[in-house]
Parts: C-alpha cells; sequence; structure tokens
C-alpha cells in the first residue's frame, strides 16, 4: 500500500506536467491553479507516508522491486524505498517545491512550460530520494538536470545563458563522473560475485561489497577509486571547493522560484547521493577518507563565508553562505558519529528551508528595488518593514539562531567533529574549532548584509514600494514557520533520522 | 511524544514557575500581531505581562526559601544515544535572579511607557522588550547548559534588535551588528566548551556536570580548556576585557534598553554564567586565576576610560563594565556570593543611574554630552536625589547597596587573591567614586549650559561621538557613514527650562532608589548573611570570605576619597578641570580613545579577513573558474556565429545532446569494457 503511495508519488508530477501540455497556454491562472494542486497532492502524500513512516526500523521500507529489463548480465529493477535518510528529503521536496510555486505566480513568460518544467523536475527529484537501483537512480539524478538547464536558460536574468551552460557543463561532467562510477562498481560488484546474482541495485551491492565471494577482485585501490568516483560526482552537486563555481552563477540568473528550489532541494542530491551511494556501498572507504572529506567541509564553511563577506550582489551572498553551509554536511559525515551524521541529514533538511526563505526574501526586495547589489538598497526596514523583518528573521535562521533549525544542525554537526574518533580524524579537534570561526564569519557577512540593506537610511526613491502581498505570506510564513518547529522541537525530525543513522555509522563499527 | 518527568512531589507555586518567562512572551505575541492596532496601549499590555512575572517570582521566591530545588524537564531530541531534555529548574540561584529581572524589567516597562511616548514605532519597541523579557527569564529558569546557551543567543538577538531600535540612524545600525559580532565571538567558544562537556559527560544538565566533576570523570586539563571556554562567553556577554568594545557603542540603543539589557540583566549574564558552573571553575585553579586577572583588569582598564567620557550614558557604560569586572574578579577569588550579590545590587543601582540618565536625556532634549548639563539639581528634584542616591551607592558609601557588595569583593580579593588584585580593585573603587561624582557634580551642580532646548541645530558638535560612530562603523568592514542625524522623536517643546518628567518616569527611580538604599542588608553582617546562607544552601562552592571591621573602614574611606576630588575638582575648582588632560595628554588620549582597541582590531582582524577574502575572490572567479568560463565563452561565441536563435534554443539543444552523447558513449565504452 504504502510502496504504490511511492510509485504514485513520482509519477504523479509527471502526470500532471502531461495534463498541463492539454491546456491552452492562454489559460494562465488554470495552469497556476493546476501546477499548485499536483504539487500539493504530492505533498498530502509525502505527509501520510510521513505519518505511516515506521520509525523503529533502521533499514529499507515501504519497498518495491519491479524487473524493469533483465539482459542476463545485466539486470536493471525498478527498486525503490524508503529509510530514515530519504523519508526527511521526500517531505523537504514537497513542501519548498510547492511553497517555491507560490513564489512563482509572479512570472509572466511562458507560463505553460514553466510548470511543466518544474513538475518533470519535482517528478526527478522525488526519485532521485527514492531510487535504491544505481541505474534508476541516475536516470531521475538526469530527469532534473534537463528542466533546471531550461528553468534558469529561459527564465532567468541577463547572463542566463551563460549560467545555465555552467550548471549544465558542470553537473554533467558530475553525472557522467557518476555514471562511470555506477558502472565500474557494478562491473567490480560482479566480478566479485563471479557473476552470480550481478546487480544495479546499491542495497544488494552493499552486501556484496561488505562479503565478496571473491575478495581479490576489491582491492583496497578499487575501492579507493570507487569511492572518490562517487565524491568527486557528488561534490559537484553539493558543490564542493573547487567545483562550486557553477553555483553563484546559477543562483544569481535564476528566478526566485528556481533558486528556492536550487538551493533548498537540488544541492541536497549531492549531499543524500554521498552519504547513499557512497557511505552505503563503500563505508569502509568514507571511514578511510574522513578527514578529507573533513578538510573539505572546513574549506567549505571559510571559504563560502569569505567569499560571501566580499559579495556585491546579495543573491550571489546567499549563493556563497549556501556553499559555507554546505561545508557542514561534509563536517558531519566525516565524523562518523551518530550526532555527527545526525547533523547533516539535519542540515541538508534545514538548510532546503532556509536557503529558501533567504533567497525568496532577495527575490521578493529585487521584484521591487530592481536592484540586487547590496550598496544600491539601504533603510528598506522604513518602506516595507514586514519583508525586511521576514528577510532579518531568514538571516538569524542562517547564522544559526537558536529556536531556528539550523542551530539544531550546527549543534550535531559540531558535537560530531568534536566526538571523532581520533584515529579517524586526527585534527578533529583543530577543525572543529577553525569551523567554530566559521560561525563567526556567518554572522558578519549576513548581518553586514542586513545593515546595509534594510538597516540604515532610506533612499528617497525606495520610500513608496509596497509591502508584502498575501500571496508572499505562503512561503514566507510557511518557510520561517517550518525552520520554527524544527528548532524548537527538533525530536520530530531526529526520531525519523536517527535509527537509521545509527544503522549507517555502525557499519564501520563506529 | 512528550515524558514530563517530576522530580520532586506535590505541585506548588515553583511547579507555575515556567509562567514566569511565558507571560512576556504572550504580550510580545500579542504586540506582534496587533502591535499597530493597539497603538499607545501597548504600554499597559506589557506593563501587564511583567507584573503577573513579578508577582509570581515573588511567590516562587517565597516557596524556594526553605524548600527545595525544583526541576521539570521534558526530551527535546536523541542525540546519539543521550536523550537531551528542556525544561526548567527552580534553584536559590535563579530565584534570586528572577526577582531582579522581572523587578528591573518591570520599572523599565513603566519607564519607557512615557520615555518612548512620541515614537511612531513604540509597539515594536514593546514587543522587543517583551521578546528580550521571555528570552533572559528562560536563561535563568534553563536546568542544564544548552538550554541556557539557546536562551543566551535570543537575548543576544534581542539586544540587535533594541540597539538598532533606531535602525534608520547609521551608528544604531553599526553598533547592533557590533554587538551581536562580538559577543559571538565568545559565544563559539562557549557552544564549544559545551559541546566538549556533552561528549564526555553525555548531558548538558547543570546536576550531572557538577557529578561528572565530582567524579573525577573529566581529566584535569580538559576542565581548565572547558572552564576557559565557558568562561570566554562570559567575557563576551559581560563585556570583559579584550571583547568589552561593543558596550559602550550599544549606548545608541534607547536608554531604557541601556538600563534593562545593557546594565542589569543581559550583561550581567555571564556572570551568572561562572555562577552556575561554579564547580567546574573551582576544580580548575587556572582557570579561576584567569578569571580573577581578566575581572581585575577589566575593572580597572574601563575605570580609567570612565575618567575621561563626556557621553552621560558612555560613562555608565564603562562604569558597567567595570562593575561586571568587580563581580568576575569576585568569582575569580572563590567569592562565589560577593560575585553574585554584586550582579543583584549593582543590577539595581545601575538600573537607577540609567534610568536617571534617561530622565535628563529626555528633560534637555536628546541630548548626552555633560558638558552642556549643569544645574539641573533643582530643576528635577526626584531625579537629581535619586541620581545622587544611585551615585552613592555604587561608590559604596555606608549603608547603601553598593557598600556591602563591594566590601564582599575586597574581601574574596585579600583573602583568596593576591596584593595585586586586591590593589587593583582599591584603585578601581577610588576611581568608581570619582568618574561617578565627576558626572554626578557636571550634570546637577552649577550652571545649565544648555542653551536654547529648542533650538535643534544647537546640538553641540560630539567630535568624540563621532569618532566612535565611524571606528564602530568600520569594524563591521563598512565604512563611510559619517552623518549623525537628529532623532526623530524630537518634538518641539514649548518651555525652555529642563524640567521634572512625569510621574511614570519618576516612580520607577524611586523605587529603584530605595532598593539601591536597603539591596544590601539582605547580606549584612550584623543581620547574620541571609542571602549567602540561602544562596551556599546544598551546593558546594567554598567558603565564602568575610572582610574584617577595618576593610570596610578602609573601603568607605576610599570612597569618600574620590567624591572629594571630584568635588575638589568639578565644583569648588581647587584643582583645574584640565590637570590630568594637560599634564598628561598622551594617557588622557589613550584612555579617551578605547585604549585604541577599536583600531587594532580594525587593523589586526577585519582589514586583513576583508583583504583576504577579496583574492580569495579575484582567484575564485579567474583562476578556480578560469577553465570552464572560457569553454563557455567559446560556446556562446560560436552560438552567436551560428546565428541567434530565440533565447538560444538551438545552443541548448546542441548541448544536450552533446552531453546525451557523452553518455552513451561513456555506456557503450564500459559495457564494451566489461566484455573484456
Amino acid at each position: 500500500m504504502m510502496a504504490n503511495m511511492l510509485i504514485w508519488l513520482v509519477f504523479l508530477p509527471l502526470i500532471g506536467a502531461i495534463l498541463l501540455f492539454t491546456i491552452p497556454k492562454e489559460n494562465v491562472n488554470v495552469i497556476r491553479s493546476l501546477a499548485t494542486i499536483v504539487s500539493g497532492m504530492a505533498l498530502i502524500l509525502t505527509v501520510i507516508i510521513w505519518g505511516g513512516f515506521d520509525r523503529g526500523v533502521s533499514g529499507i521500507q515501504n519497498g518495491t522491486t519491479l524487473p524493469w529489463f533483465d539482459l542476463g548480465f545485466l539486470q536493471i529493477n525498478f527498486e525503490i524505498g524508503i529509510d530514515g535518510l530519504s523519508m526527511p528529503l521526500l517531505l523537504l521536496t514537497t513542501l519548498v517545491t510547492t511553497l517555491s510555486i507560490f513564489a512563482s505566480f509572479s512570472i509572466e513568460k511562458r507560463v505553460k512550460e514553466f510548470y511543466i518544467w518544474t513538475l518533470i523536475l519535482l517528478s526527478g527529484m522525488l526519485g532521485v530520494f527514492v531510487a535504491l537501483d544505481m541505474f534508476l537512480f541516475f536516470l531521475f539524478f538526469e530527469l532534473t538536470l534537463v528542466p533546471m538547464f531550461f528553468l534558469i536558460g529561459i527564465w532567468g536574468g541577463k547572463m542566463r545563458s551563460y549560467a545555465s551552460f555552467k550548471f549544465l557543463l558542470y553537473t554533467g561532467i558530475g553525472s557522467g563522473i557518476m555514471f562511470m562510477t555506477f558502472l565500474a562498481i557494478f562491473t567490480k560488484g560482479a566480478e566479485a560475485m563471479n557473476f552470480q546474482g550481478t546487480s544495479f541495485s546499491m542495497i544488494r551491492l552493499a552486501e556484496i561489497f561488505a562479503n565478496p565471494a571473491n575478495p581479490e577482485v576489491l582491492s583496497e585501490g578499487v575501492k579507493a577509486a570507487l569511492f572518490l568516483g562517487l565524491l568527486v560526482a557528488f561534490a559537484i552537486k553539493l558543490p564542493v571547493f573547487p567545483f562550486h563555481t557553477w553555483l553563484p552563477n546559477a543562483h544569481v540568473e535564476a528566478p526566485t522560484a528556481v533558486s528556492m528550489i536550487l538551493a533548498g532541494i537540488l544541492l541536497k542530491m549531492g549531499g543524500y547521493g554521498l552519504i547513499r551511494a557512497g557511505f552505503g556501498i563503500l563505508p569502509d572507504q568514507a571511514a578511510k577518507f574522513a578527514t578529507l572529506i573533513a578538510i573539505l567541509g572546513l574549506i567549505n564553511i571559510i571559504y563560502g563565508a569569505l567569499l560571501a563577506l566580499v559579495q556585491t550582489d546579495l543573491k550571489a551572498l546567499v549563493a556563497y553562505s549556501s556553499i559555507s553551509h554546505m561545508g557542514i554536511v561534509l563536517l558531519g559525515i566525516a565524523s562518523f558519529t551518530h550526532s555527527g551524521m545526525q547533523g547533516a541529514v539535519f542540515q541538508l533538511v534545514s538548510h532546503g528551508f532556509i536557503s529558501a526563505l533567504l533567497f525568496f526574501m532577495v527575490g521578493a526586495m529585487y521584484e521591487r528595488t530592481k536592484t540586487r547589489t547590496i550598496s544600491e538598497m539601504g533603510g528598506l526596514s522604513k518602506s516595507v518593514p514586514i519583508l525586511a523583518g521576514f528577510m532579518l528573521a531568514a538571516a538569524m535562521a542562517s547564522i544559526g539562531l537558536p529556536g531556528l533549525s539550523g542551530f539544531v544542525s550546527e549543534l550535531l554537526a559540531f558535537i560530531g567533529i568534536f566526538g571523532a574518533s581520533a584515529d579517524l580524524i586526527p585534527a578533529a579537534m583543530t577543525i572543529g574549532i577553525i569551523a567554530g570561526i566559521g560561525i563567526i564569519l556567518t554572522a558578519a557577512y549576513l548581518l553586514w548584509a542586513m545593515q546595509r540593506t534594510t538597516f540604515g537610511p532610506i533612499k528617497e526613491k525606495f520610500m513608496n514600494l509596497p509591502d508584502a502581498r498575501p500571496m508572499e505570506y505562503v512561503p514566507m510564513v510557511g518557510l520561517l514557520a517550518l525552520s520554527l518547529i524544527l528548532g524548537v522541537y527538533p525530536h520530530i525530525l531526529s526520531d525519523v533520522i536517527n535509527t537509521t543513522v545509527i544503522d549507517i555509522v555502525s557499519r564501520i563499527g563506529g | 511524544m512528550c515524558h514530563g518527568i517530576l522530580k520532586e512531589k506535590g505541585v506548588g507555586m515553583m511547579h507555575y514557575a515556567w509562567l514566569i518567562p511565558v507571560f512576556p512572551l504572550i504580550t510580545f505575541l500579542i504586540l506582534l500581531v496587533a502591535g499597530r492596532v493597539l497603538k499607545e496601549k501597548v504600554a499597559y499590555i506589557g506593563i501587564a505581562g511583567l507584573a503577573l512575572s513579578f508577582l509570581l517570582s515573588v511567590l516562587v521566591l517565597l516557596e524556594r526559601i526553605g524548600g527545595e530545588t525544583y526541576t521539570y524537564v521534558l526530551n527535546w531530541m536523541t542525540v546519539g544515544e543521550n536523550v537531551v531534555t528542556m525544561g526548567y529548574e527552580v534553584t536559590a540561584l535563579n530565584a534570586m535572579m528572577l526577582i531582579v529581572v522581572t523587578l528591573v524589567s518591570l520599572v523599565v516597562h513603566i519607564f519607557s511607557k512615557e520615555y518612548m511616548k512620541e515614537d511612531d514605532r513604540i509597539h515594536v519597541f514593546f514587543a522587543y522588550l517583551g521578546l528580550f523579557s521571555f528570552s533572559m527569564l528562560g536563561l535563568v529558569l534553563a536546568p542544564n547548559i544548552l538550554q541556557l546557551f539557546i536562551f543566551w543567543e535570543l537575548v543576544g538577538l534581542c539586544s540587535f534588535l533594541l540597539v538598532g531600535f533606531w535602525y534608520f540612524k547609521p551608528e544604531a545600525a553599526a553598533a547592533a551588528k557590533k554587538a551581536f559580532l562580538i559577543t559571538r565571538i565568545g559565544d563559539v567558544g562557549l557552544l564549544i566548551g559545551l559541546v566538549l562537556l556533552f561528549n564526555r559527560v553525555g548531558s548538558f544538565n547543570y546536576a550531572e556536570i557538577y557529578t561528572a566533576v565530582e567524579m573525577d570523570q573529566l581529566s584535569a586539563p580538559m576542565i581548565t580548556t572547558i572552564a576557559l571556554l565557558i568562561f570566554l562567553g562570559a567575557v563576551g556577554k559581560s563585556a570583559q576585557f579584550p571583547l568589552h568594545v561593543w558596550l559602550p557603542d550599544a549606548m545608541e540603543g534607547p536608554t531604557p534598553v541601556s538600563a534593562l539589557i545593557h546594565a542589569a540583566t543581559m550583561v550581567a549574564a555571564g556572570v551568572y554564567l561562572i555562577g552556575v558552573m561554579y564547580p567546574l571553575f573551582l576544580a580548575s585553579s587556572t582557570a579561576m586565576t584567569v578569571v580573577a586577572y581578566t575581572g581585575a583588569l577589566t575593572a580597572l582598564f574601563a575605570a580609567t576610560m570612565a575618567l575621561v567620557n563626556n557621553d552621560i550614558k558612555r560613562i555608565l557604560a564603562y562604569s558597567t563594565i567595570s562593575q561586571l569586572g568587580f563581580m568576575i574578579l569576585a568569582l575569580g577569588t572563590a567569592g562565589y556570593v560577593a560575585g553574585l550579590f554584586h550582579l543583584m545590587t549593582h543590577a539595581f543601582f545601575k538600573a537607577l543611574l540609567f534610568l536617571g540618565a534617561g530622565s535628563v536625556i529626555f528633560a534637555v532634549h536628546h541630548r548626552q554630552d555633560i558638558r552642556d548639563m549643569g544645574g539641573l539639581w533643582g530643576k528635577m528634584k526626584v531625579t537629581s536625589v535619586t541620581f545622587l542616591i544611585g551615585s552613592l551607592a555604587i561608590a559604596g558609601i555606608f549603608p547603601l547597596a553598593g557598600f556591602w557588595s563591594k566590601e564582599e569583593i575586597l574581601a574574596s580579593t585579600l583573602i583568596n587573591g593576591d596584593g595585586f588584585l586586591f590593589l587593583i580593585a582599591l584603585v578601581t573603587a577610588f576611581l568608581t567614586a570619582f568618574y561617578m561624582f565627576r558626572l554626578f557634580f557636571k550634570t546637577f551642580t552649577g550652571e545649565f549650559k544648555g542653551g536654547d532646548l529648542n533650538d535643534p541645530t544647537e546640538e553641540t558638535f560630539n567630535e568624540q561621538a563621532a569618532w566612535e560612530a565611524t571606528q564602530s562603523a568600520e569594524v563591521g568592514l563598512d565604512a563611510g557613514y559619517e552623518e549623525r542625524k537628529v532623532y526623530p522623536n524630537h518634538q518641539e517643546v514649548p518651555e525652555n527650562e529642563p524640567r521634572e518628567n512625569a510621574g511614570l518616569m519618576t516612580f520607577p527611580l524611586m523605587v529603584l532608589a530605595v532598593l539601591a538604599v536597603i539591596a544590601g542588608f539582605i547580606n549584612a553582617p550584623f543581620l547574620g548573611h541571609q542571602l549567602e546562607a540561602f544562596l551556599t544552601a546544598g551546593l558546594n562552592v567554598g567558603t565564602q570570605p568575610h572582610g574584617a571591621l577595618w576593610l570596610a573602614f578602609l573601603s568607605v574611606a576610599v570612597a569618600v576619597a574620590g567624591i572629594s576630588l571630584a568635588w575638589a575638582m568639578y565644583v569648588k575648582g581647587f584643582i583645574r578641570e584640565d590637570f590630568f588632560s594637560s599634564k598628561a595628554p598622551s594617557i588622557h588620549k589613550l584612555f579617551q580613545n578605547n585604549y585604541y582597541l577599536d583600531d587594532i582590531y580594525l587593523a589586526v582582524f577585519v582589514r586583513p579577513t576583508k583583504e583576504i577574502s577579496l583574492l580569495l575572490w579575484e582567484m575564485d572567479k579567474t583562476i578556480v573558474d578560469g577553465v570552464i568560463t572560457l569553454i563557455g565563452s567559446l560556446t556562446s561565441r560560436s552560438g552567436k556565429a551560428m546565428g541567434k536563435h530565440q533565447d538560444g534554443q538551438l545552443q541548448t539543444y546542441g548541448l544536450v545532446t552533446v552531453f546525451g552523447g557523452m553518455v552513451v558513449i561513456g555506456l557503450a565504452f564500459a559495457v564494451r569494457g566489461y566484455f573484456g
């Protein structure tokens, strides 16, 4: 029953996209309503699945495996299912997408196509989070790429073409590497089992790699190469320094709603993929490279924050802050502790809400002031106090103010990195302390941005800007409330994550 | 989902202690939603909320006296295998703190009704005051250090919002940011400290931390490390050297805020933090020494800066830093009760002095330079008399509140500290009496020098303040605000003379003045050290030092000497006012410019960070991004060469195809490789 619901969930947006095809493009309101309804239905489905989710089970639940194609040596199955890792991300996906559809009503250009691509994107993202077969995972991963490419390329700003190509090139190369690595994993897995019962299933492959019939095939070097392949593939998506430069361009050019989805959900596929495939199939390699991952995380935190500090474009600043915040995810998973891993997943969800809110606020300000240049704004609290208030709240959430979700993930990640075993990460303490400086830098660039945009004297031309519209309250209040709920009572989320996380960490005996 | 754990039987008033912070939270929520509609009625809602909190705090205290510590917790989250709980606790220390916070907050609410009446954002002001009171009370009631940290950050947020209340003033915006950022440095230390504690103790609960320390579960170097990290948090919040630089700038906030947050309550949270973590600190003599010396040096440094400032609020701010240093000095020399006792008495007389300053500022139309004041004694009777009481109390004149607590601090430094610490404390006590009476005499005696109060352009250009304003702006990576703005709530007033303010402003002064007189008796030796007995019952915080009678005489003598010197200089003119500035101009300048610390921070931390960031950004755009930018520009150029199609779709599809081809080739290659 629940398994069927997962299939419905993944294909519902696609069906919605097909339905949209049949509607004349002049019926803008019908199109918008339909897109909202479809996304809303997907949200309701995820909430039902969330409600029925068994918090005591660490492995996959609601799983389904349907034979897809079978070439004898090559079996690809439609294998889906969820665990404590994917469940929160499914809910994040439908929540953020639905709220960003509310944020996209101001789009007037080629409305029908916009929502068709958005719904296809939604299917792709949901597919990524439920797929357990590597081939299926790859297909869904690709399915997100093309819509995002068009969403930036058609509805973006002045430099949209450049930004969308850059996005495609980077993430395309990432996908290429991912695909090669998947194939190599499959090949090696098959070899290790002497070609008996080969599979693309990540669950099966994890078992094979843990207990190979022919261990010689899986030398340390081979396994290390496979893990590094996955690390690079997902590092581009997360994104990790030095593969991050596509992100600020994509964000600056993307329309508000697309930025919300990009930062809120799409980046999370990188973190999710790294944990699901990298840590799932090759846990011992992940542990071996723990120090590397932790240092990459640290670089992301500091580098992203330092660059955010000198941005002149408000949206670019938020984009660099995303890079910085994704470093927390790496830091958490590298620690190989329950709390660190929990913090990483918590951060994926929390940053999803907070970054979507920040991008929404920046978009709302841009819509009114027609500028994103920080020095051209100022004093906006005077004319748009409500928007300015929500923007400050979003900044505070991003800074990690307790009571909002960002604090919980940072706390957990810090408990993780400071509790990391010295065998795994010899310099864990130092890494943690330097990461602490990142917390100060985060406050510095965000408060600086707030000071220059909403505080200070207001410019004459901004005196009569209209404050928040009723429709804008939906994403604003929704996203802030979600961050607040997780911040005040994190048990709601940690309860779902915990069992699975303990299982992942215990695979290397941690 | 929620599992209440009732540790104590019987449901008395203490069980309802959670309502104490909830009342102001409710007022905050009401004002947030309906503030604009309620207009000036908001003040009544705020006052009512705090009055309820105060009444309940009194009932809770009465029950706690002679009662036991009461704890109530709920599960908050599971971290690994450890359950983290949240809840509330009524201990002797926080029962006392509840009274201090709710009482000061209540009188500040009342004072603000009049003080802020002309501000059209008064509803926002009262909403923030409610949020602050909620956060501060939540901090005090916390039964574990994580919950304390959560509210610790929230009071920081409220401080940010209230310092920056007049957000359109660039100096206020810069000061708000500076306050948040500098305290955040300390907060990161505190966060790391509590993370280290959790990783070793498996809990954030005070009780379990105390037990772990007692049972030697932590190694000695780890105890010292954690204690010092936690202390860093206190250094930031309680504005101790070298993180004190935010507090003087925070005076950009409305004066009632300065009284409540930046004098009586929030800045004392650092002292409170050391108080609740005292067993940890006692276990490390290194940490205690660092605490004692930081406190002593801060007390002295801040006092020297107070000597030469001319802004009434900044003098009081430096004085606050100095007095907080006193408290921390006491805690560092094992004077647990002395430090916390001074926290309480200081809360009353410093709130009194700040509100008195607010009353003066209000009467002279928002001027703050004491050189523009003078002669207010006859004109503002209640303000003058209560301000005098506050000044005598802080100077430590018998039998006012400050005398009792300061004498205990001196005793503690003398008995447990060393001669150097005692000397610093004594010198600081002298300086305190001097600068307070310099302030008092220049403000209230002599002739009124303010000139025509109706002329808004009359405001004399305050070089010092302007300089500091640009400094504080720069510390946040941001120069360029130089203009000083006139206050928005500055309204035309018919008469030309400063005169006493309405009863709503003088009533709070009278309440606090009474407390500044009597609060010290609570721990007076001849009444049997009541506060000490209450605070130390059942706690392992060491024996409390008590001074001999001669020490009491010495401390009063020092205070009298300070007052006399101020009298000689500023009333009688026996010594010229510019004696110090002309004899030692470089030292005078050093004091006046805050020991150039802002410049040092700017040169050592802010500018290099900015330079490095700019350099990294250049590298990011050129080297890191270089290869791909090249490819990108080639593609788009070839696209243009092919003739621009609508929205560049041709290139788009082309690239998608190329990409698809790449995947297919990769697939074929890999599969072929598989066949070997």
